[in-house]
């Protein structure tokens, strides 16, 4: 027991180095913290608990076979979770599977709880979840709904330009544009 | 690298950046990207706004049958448990019942299923339900279409259609929410050239009697239906 609680001090850097040799424990840790946000996003792309919970455990599962190197110059491991799961999503949506195994839980998927961690942790991130979603609403409408699209609904950006009857250099562009003010909004750079 | 092919990537930079290229699209940038620094620079310089959208979805906790499924995969490849089977009961997501009853209620499920025809299709063990749609073939071949409602159903749901043509230029489909005599809009939505497409109804479907999707005018639809119906989902 005192193995775990050590392990569960450590910070993600270094648990994702014992996952690399293979330690249970240490990806149990990772999966503990950073499940939750890794299932919100699936569900908010696929709309579908299941398909959210089966794309979710193929990433963790991804992380834990290949030992996929995570490289602290790329970003903290929570973004590189979520971007392992996002892509995942993306692909499932685009094969357009939906996985029709029960799942064993009656536990509903309105607790609206992060994964156990210090409050203080938690209320950074739901204070940092509000500072995004404004950023966001400073966006022109037509940069939000391509950005969604494209991110959460896991369209190309030719689906898109179809799908909005735009060129697909609008598309493109409108993407960037958003990208970059949301970038820029996020940075304290415009006011 | 032409100034041509390269000014195509610049352009690309933000649907890279947010996952909308395909495979192979995005194969050919990170192949660009390994020779460009300018590219490479201006990707550093907005990964951080992609990889900051993630942080605004709602959070939810994940399920605890995830962890255990996961755990008890990752716990057999490391060699610290044994593989054990799942019990009946809860594979049939009946965990809670004995194994006897369980067994005779999933087969009782499977019959009575099999009666229904349309109406619920899935039963959710959260209680997400999804309901097949009715849907007017003679206007729109052989589409299909279904409805998610949230286990809350303050919560909305999600319309899915597959195989509905286009609605044409200049037109769009809108999402209505029938209340008795009462008709609200809830969303607009197109589909893909294979007739793919998802209209998310972020409105409560508490009380609502039908979800409706009829062809307007784009951008913005209309203020009511201008014509029947061509999907029709009784909630």
């Amino acid at each position: 027991m005192s193995k775990t609680r050590d392990i569960q001090r450590l910070a993600d850097e270094e648990l994702m180095q014992l996952v690399r040799q293979g330690d249970a424990r240490a990806f149990e840790t990772i999966y503990d913290r950073h499940g939750g946000a890794a299932f919100s996003l699936a569900y908010r792309m696929v709309g579908n608990r299941a398909m959210a919970e089966d794309v979710t455990q193929e990433a963790f599962l991804s992380i834990w076979r290949s030992r996929l190197r995570y490289e602290a110059e790329r970003g903290s491991v929570r973004t590189w979770v979520l971007g392992i799961v996002h892509h995942r999503t993306i692909d499932a949506l685009r094969r357009n599977l939906v996985h029709e195994r029960r799942r064993t839980s009656a536990e509903g998927i309105e607790e609206r709880q992060e994964a156990p961690e210090r409050t203080d942790v938690e209320a950074a991130r739901r204070e940092d979840a509000r500072t995004v979603r404004a950023a966001l609403e400073t966006l022109p409408a037509q940069q939000t709904r391509v950005i969604e699209l494209a991110y959460f609904g896991g369209f190309t950006h030719t689906q898109i330009a179809e799908m909005l009857g735009l060129p697909i250099g609008t598309v493109k562009g409108r993407m960037r544009l958003g990208l970059d003010k949301l970038h820029r909004q996020l940075a304290g750079d415009i006011a | 690298m032409s100034a041509g092919g390269h000014e195509r990537y610049e352009d690309e930079l933000g649907a890279f950046l947010l996952g909308a290229l395909t495979d192979e699209e995005s194969a050919q940038f990170e192949r660009h990207l390994a020779t460009c620094a300018a590219c490479r620079q201006e990707a550093d310089r907005l990964r951080p706004a992609a990889d900051a959208l993630p942080r605004s979805v709602e959070p939810y906790a994940a399920p605890a049958s995830l962890k255990r499924s996961l755990m008890r995969t990752v716990l057999d490849e490391a060699g610290e448990r044994p593989r054990e089977r799942t019990p009946l009961a809860e594979r049939l997501g009946l965990g809670r019942l004995r194994p006897q009853l369980a067994v005779g209620l999933a087969v009782g499920l499977l019959v009575l299923g099999g009666l229904v025809g349309f109406g619920i299709d899935r039963l959710g063990s959260s209680g997400e339900r999804t309901i097949a749609a009715q849907v007017d073939h003679l206007r729109v071949g052989n589409a299909t279409a279904s409805l998610t409602v949230q286990g809350d159903p303050s919560r909305g749901g999600q319309l899915r259609v597959s195989g509905l043509r286009s609605p044409g230029p200049g037109h769009v489909y809108e999402v209505w929410l029938q209340r008795g005599s009462q008709v609200e809009h809830s969303s607009l939505f197109s589909v893909t050239a294979d007739g793919a497409g998802a209209a998310g109804i972020p409105q409560s479907l508490e009380g609502v009697d039908r979800v409706l999707v009829t062809r307007e005018q784009a951008p913005s639809g209309a203020m009511a239906p201008t014509s029947t119906p061509i999907i029709s989902v009784k909630t």
